[in-house]
């Protein structure tokens, strides 16, 4: 079966991304650097978090930056954290991860990518917004069967 | 997540092509074109574990380690999130 032309819309949970910016040879940095037809998005909320994450692991704040520039699509959530938190609570165990549904949703992503599967909900997520929570390797291999 | 490669464990072909679903032949035309990567000792191929790592954890063998490289940081990077996101 041949690809879609259409490229596929990802949304990229923090953890990917960090994990793609300590490890060059996971299944992280697989999924950003070495996929094609892939879009991948993050949000602002995304970027605040990240920047703190790698602020706290020593991880150069050009790496982040430069990731974000080079191969990660940017959008804006405009409502507050707060209203993010009591929207999409029905979707997380924990609220603070609600931003990253949020996130999924606004990209119009059919897939959410991130190690922090069991934190989902990825039965509502399927049934409401036809959104696909996979961890890395599993994405990957569902590439390599298209 | 994903489950383990068992070690130390080889298959006859016979055997790989009843846990596949596949026939005998299909299995031999997978060696001979590499897709299943096995050991010709003699006159007989064995396929070890490690070839059929799809099976085992619904990941390529390459997949696999690569997965397997980040969870060993993965701790560290979901306790430094979590305390990040406790505090927005």
């Amino acid at each position: 079966m041949s690809r879609s032309v259409l490229p596929i819309r990802v949304f990229v949970d923090s953890d990917v991304i960090i994990s793609s910016l300590i490890s060059p040879s996971g299944a992280a940095f697989l999924l950003i650097n070495k996929t094609k037809d892939v879009e991948l998005y993050l949000s602002n909320f995304s970027v605040t978090e990240l920047e703190r994450v790698t602020k706290r692991l020593d991880i150069k704040p050009e790496k982040l930056s430069s990731l974000i520039e080079t191969r990660l699509s940017y959008l804006e959530i405009e409502q507050s954290y707060e209203a993010v938190q009591k929207q999409f609570a029905d979707y997380v165990r924990d609220t603070h991860d609600a931003h990253v549904v949020a996130g999924a949703k606004h990209a119009k992503a059919a897939f959410l990518v991130s190690y922090n599967i069991r934190h989902f909900e990825a039965e509502k997520l399927r049934q409401d917004f036809q959104l696909i929570l996979l961890a890395p390797g599993m994405f990957l291999q569902y590439l390599r069967s298209l | 997540m994903s489950n383990n490669i068992p070690t130390n464990t080889v298959y006859t072909p016979e055997q790989v092509a009843s846990m596949l679903q596949l026939s005998k032949n299909t299995v031999y035309d997978l060696i001979g074109r590499g897709e299943i990567v096995a050991k010709r000792i003699g006159k007989v191929y064995r396929v070890p574990a490690s070839s059929l790592s799809f099976m085992f954890t619904g990941l390529d063998a390459d997949l696999y380690t690569a997965e397997q490289t980040d969870l060993k940081a993965l701790p560290l990077v979901h306790k430094e999130l979590s305390a990040v996101r406790s505090k927005s």
